[in-house]
Order: structure tokens, then C-alpha cells, then sequence
């Protein structure tokens, strides 16, 4: 792969990691009522962990012998629950409601998601300004030919 | 190197234009870990880079491995440890991205001069 085209998968990476990050967004506030789930409880907020990916045996070996861009890019490497308990409200007509009336909601604050979509949106839009940076390299570098 | 014999301006634009394009890698990894907890953002260090580049040019033979991407210190960290400042990055970038193009022209220039020349005026 030549420098160009690795520069692209790195920028394709955070495409991806913020896309799951915007499903996850998606789901949290699709689910934001929800007080029943196949594990039992109400709905509880899920969370992506990113981590910078690392090189592997053969991309380092590239590397050292300064024949490749640096890979890497980012990786989605777990989507987790927030241990957040959750909300609790008096709610005693409920199905779901508890001896003592109070039906267990999700631990999901739209806020923060509305706030976490913001971010994953600039991000994701930052990452595609990359790419159309590189896309133009790209040109420029063909139009050496012409 | 073929393309000293007719003219050495070719080699030293080409080599500055994979510097660029290294260096354009660098900062995409960048802004690809701009919500990575704990990244810590890297930079192309251009003087030696590019000295690099025309070391190898002069001994014609492989030259042994430099270490031309730094940590970029420039900014302090967040919360969550990382130092990736996205205006910074987008601007290093578009900077970056400028200059490649501007050697890629000034490349296709001096081919279609020595092209000029080969053929002569018709």
C-alpha cells in the first residue's frame, strides 16, 4: 500500500468508530423508556471504548525499515454498559413497578446523548475533510503524468 | 538515480513530496484518534525528515532507519489525556496538503519542460 491509500484506511477507521458511535447514540435514545429487556431491568446506557490501533507484526517490520506509513487508526474495541444506576420513579400503576411502587427507567440522559451525538457528528465530519484532503493529493499527484 | 542525469531538481521534489505525504499520514491518524482516551498526538519533525530523505539520495544506499515522527508537544492534555487539538490538526493538514500540491505542480512543471526540451520547438 503506498503512503496515499494507507491514509485513507486510518481515516476510513474513525469513519467506522464514530458511525458505531452514533448507532450507539441511536440505540441509547431509541431505548431512553425502555424498562424491560431480555436481560431483565430497564435498558441500560451503552458506551463505546476506542482505542488507537496498534501496528501489527508486519506493519512494524514495514515500519522500521521506513517502507510504510504509519497504519494504525482507531478501533471500536468493546461497546459497554453504564453502571449508572438507574432512575427511579413513583410510578405504583406500572407493570413494571416494584413492591414499593417505583418503576426502574433507564439510566439514559438524553443531554448527554444529544452531546455525545454532537461530537461524534464533528468528528465523524472532521475524518471525511481528511479524506477529501487526500483525495486531492491523490489528484494532484496523477496530474504529474498530464 | 536516472532522473539525477537530466535533472536533480526532480529527485529532490519527488523525495520532499513523499515527506509530505508521510507527514499527511501523521496528522490523519491524528484526527482519526480524536476521541482515543490518552492519545497522544505525533507530528512529522520536517527538518529531519527531510534531511533523511536527501541523506539517502547522496550515499545511494539504504540508509539506516531515522525516527522522523515526534509526539507533538504543542498542546496540553484533555481530561482524558489526550493532546489532539482538532483546529490545530486541520490546519497542519490543510497547510500540508497545500505544499503537496504545490510540489506536485512545480514536478509537473519541470517535466513538461524537459519534455519541451526532448522535443524541441514545433
Amino acid at each position: 500500500m503506498d503512503l496515499l491509500s494507507s491514509t485513507f484506511a486510518i481515516s476510513a477507521s474513525a469513519l467506522r468508530a464514530e458511525r458505531i458511535r452514533i448507532d450507539t447514540v441511536a440505540t441509547n435514545l431509541a431505548n431512553a423508556h425502555t424498562t424491560q429487556t431480555v436481560e431483565g431491568g430497564p435498558y441500560r446506557r451503552k458506551t463505546v471504548l476506542f482505542a488507537a490501533r496498534a501496528l501489527d507484526e508486519f506493519g512494524q517490520m514495514l515500519d522500521d525499515l521506513g517502507r510504510s506509513a504509519r497504519p494504525a487508526g482507531v478501533d471500536v474495541t468493546d461497546v459497554v454498559e453504564d453502571a449508572t444506576p438507574p432512575r427511579m420513579v413513583f410510578d405504583p400503576g406500572h407493570p413494571d413497578a416494584n413492591p414499593e411502587g417505583y418503576v426502574a427507567h433507564p439510566n439514559v440522559d438524553p443531554i448527554v446523548e444529544m452531546v455525545d451525538l454532537q461530537a461524534a457528528t464533528r468528528a465523524y465530519e472532521a475524518n471525511v475533510q481528511v479524506v477529501n484532503a487526500t483525495r486531492r493529493m491523490s489528484d494532484a499527484a496523477l496530474s504529474i503524468i498530464g | 538515480m536516472p532522473s539525477t542525469l537530466i535533472d536533480p531538481t526532480l529527485e529532490g521534489v519527488a523525495r520532499a513530496l513523499t515527506v509530505h505525504a508521510r507527514r499527511h499520514g501523521v496528522l490523519a491518524e491524528n484526527v482519526a484518534n480524536l476521541e482515543t482516551p490518552g492519545f497522544h498526538a505525533r507530528d512529522t519533525d520536517f527538518r529531519r525528515a527531510l534531511e533523511a530523505a536527501f541523506s539517502t539520495a547522496r550515499a545511494g544506499e539504504a540508509a539506516p532507519h531515522v525516527e522522523t515522527v515526534r509526539e507533538d508537544t504543542s498542546v496540553p492534555p484533555r481530561a482524558d489525556g489526550n493532546t489532539v487539538d482538532l483546529d490545530l490538526q486541520m490546519a497542519q493538514l490543510s497547510d500540508n496538503a497545500s505544499r503537496y500540491g504545490t510540489l506536485s505542480r512545480i514536478l509537473a512543471k519541470r517535466l513538461a519542460l524537459i519534455r519541451h526540451g526532448i522535443e524541441g520547438a514545433r
